[in-house]
């Protein structure tokens, strides 16, 4: 380090209030930038998270009947079919959904399933069993570990079933047809009797590891497609509702970053003014110290240093700000925060980048100072 | 140029658009000599002084500190032959508020790069020799005109430069204390040029010469 650039770090003084007014608009771009990132590692550590329990090879079938009061639904024997018929398939589990009055609520989720469904979803069980192959139309019933119920029987509609196990709690996905946890499941032929609309709405089907999601989808879709006469089939993949999921977390990204760059500009600007006025009040200091033997780098330097140190200040105030709204954020919507210094460092160094930019012209203004000038004018 | 000399000034002007400031003045200086610069307000003393100090360049001449002849120097080359050959003292002190007496001493120090403790040291001993005892902590403002003026000249010393540039260093301060600051400055013993409108002071120093019209006479 030249002795001149250790005069000019030895030289910062903390600012004044000028440069607080000034200062806001690098804190308010570096929270934004803090918090930009932030979110968006908390929305990709959230969506890994979403399909770490069930996998991301998983695909998700849906009847959308054109008249919802004549439901249709997928055959019965589809899901054994498929693996079959499509090589990709590893498995198929057709659901059937209806919504019942139960003994706690007017409203109570019920999916009839089969053994698959457990097996697919990797559905864990906190006590009992889930429903298996061998439970045919049987009164069985296995909550949702949020399901609410009192007692081993439940009543769902006009029947009561025997609650034969309950299920551990699992992160929400968005490719199943609702939050599992709060679900009661029966088995398929035993919802017959709970709905007169009984019809396979949905099908959860895992793929082979490694295949070609986009083309099997397409497969399963013209699979499906004939079972549904009036109305469509959506198929969705994981891999898709990832990327729809990152690509509108990008959107909001972008559109933070934007106003980041913007509030960064306004900062760096009135950084600009401030380091301005301060060589015009300086001139005097500036003439001295060219007098004693600082050159004009030595001078360009102490500015430039200084208008570094207020934005990296404003930065680590600013990144401060944005973490913390990150967490606020990513603790009411996931529950979870997932910490990384990625966004400390990008709000911190494009503060310093700020500083540095902006700070360039005055620093240059300051080494121009003639010293005669400068001494004369005090 | 004798080989004792100092510095030396030959034929040099300066000139602001189509005004002639200064006007082929030819000038050297030995070592430990002291020199006034007298003249009426206007005349060229302190450009005279600015050219000699390297704080200015020359339009037409040469100047030559220690041997070097100043001509083509780069702001990074010219800084290093301030602060080591050259010490100022200005009318107006020119102390930096913000920084402590002692700060301000061991400055040029700082920047030739010495140690902070060790400038410190150095600037304290100063200070002392300089009957600024205690002061080290003050800041400027706390200390009278006379005071300053000492703390000043301690800086323009703490390098051992050959040469000492003062430009009325005794324009702000009663007679009393002008006194007492132009003693100092005599028993430096080391090459003064010393830039003054009072010619009682000029004659205590070894010799005198005179700007007039930007004319050295």
């Amino acid at each position: 380090m030249t002795p001149g650039l250790r005069v000019a770090l030895q030289s910062v003084r903390p600012a004044g209030g000028r440069a607080l007014l000034a200062l806001l608009g690098i804190v308010v771009g570096s929270a934004a930038i803090a918090a930009t990132v932030s979110l968006g590692q908390n929305a990709a550590a959230e969506a890994r998270r979403e399909f770490q329990a069930v996998g991301v090879d998983i695909v998700a079938a849906y009847a959308l009947p054109l008249d919802p009061r004549h439901p249709q639904g997928f055959a019965a024997d589809r899901a054994e079919e498929m693996p079959k018929r499509i090589p990709g398939v590893e498995l198929a589990a057709p659901v059937a959904f209806a919504s019942v009055e139960s003994t706690t609520s007017v409203g109570t989720n019920v999916f009839g399933v089969t053994a698959a469904f457990q097996q697919l979803t990797h559905l864990g069980l906190a006590s009992g069993r889930f429903i298996s192959s061998f439970d045919a139309a049987a009164t069985f019933a296995v909550l949702g570990a949020r399901a609410p119920a009192v007692g081993s029987d439940i009543r769902l509609g006009d029947h009561i079933y025997r609650v034969i196990g309950r299920t551990r709690e699992t992160v929400s996905n968005p490719l199943m047809p609702g939050d599992l946890n709060e679900v009661v499941y029966v088995s398929l032929d035993s919802l017959k009797r709970l709905t007169p609309n009984y019809s396979i709405g949905g099908m959860i089907i895992r793929l082979r590891p490694g295949s070609d999601q986009a083309a099997l989808a397409q497969q399963i879709h013209d699979f499906l497609a004939p079972d549904i006469a009036r109305g469509a089939v959506t198929v969705s993949t994981a891999s898709q509702l990832i990327a729809a999921m990152q690509a509108q977390s990008n959107l909001y990204g972008n559109i933070l970053m934007a106003m980041a760059a913007i509030a960064l500009t306004v900062g760096g600007i009135g950084i600009m003014n401030m380091m301005l006025t301060n060589v015009l009040e300086r001139r005097s200091e500036i003439g001295l110290r060219k007098a004693i033997g600082a050159s004009e780098v030595d001078i360009a330097a102490m500015f430039l240093i200084e208008a570094l140190f207020l934005c990296m200040g404003g930065g680590i105030i600013g990144t401060g700000i944005g973490f913390l709204c990150s967490w606020l954020y990513a603790a009411a919507m996931y529950g979870a925060f997932h910490f990384s210094l990625l966004p400390i460092v990008f709000g911190v160094l494009l503060a310093a980048l700020a500083g540095a930019a902006f700070g360039f012209y005055p620093a240059l203004r300051a080494a121009q100072v003639h010293p005669v000038e400068a001494l004369r004018g005090d | 140029m004798s080989h004792d000399d100092v510095l030396r000034a030959v034929a040099i002007s300066r000139s602001y658009g189509s005004e002639r400031v200064l006007r082929s003045a030819t000038f050297s200086l030995r070592r430990h000599e002291s020199c006034a610069v007298i003249g009426p307000s206007g005349s060229g003393k302190s450009t005279f002084l600015n050219l000699i100090g390297l704080l200015d360049a020359p339009t037409a001449g040469t100047v030559e500190i220690l041997g070097h002849v100043v001509r083509d120097y780069g702001s990074q080359s010219l800084a290093r032959l301030r602060n080591r050959s050259i010490g100022f003292i200005f009318q107006a002190f020119h102390l930096l508020p913000r920084l402590t007496i002692r700060e301000n001493v061991a400055l040029p120090l700082l920047y030739r790069g010495v140690s902070p403790a060790q400038a410190a040291a150095a600037a304290d001993e100063l200070l002392d020799t300089l009957k600024l005892f205690g002061k080290q902590k003050s800041y400027p403002g706390q200390l009278s005109g006379g005071q300053k003026q000492r703390a000043a000249i301690a800086r323009a010393l703490i390098g051992r430069p050959e040469i000492i540039l003062a430009d009325e260093p005794t324009g702000n301060l009663d007679s009393e204390t002008a006194a007492d600051v132009m003693s100092t400055i005599l028993n430096l013993n080391v090459a003064l040029v010393l830039v003054t409108h009072d010619s009682a002071l000029a004659a205590r120093c070894s010799r005198v010469v005179t700007i007039r019209d930007g004319a050295m006479e």
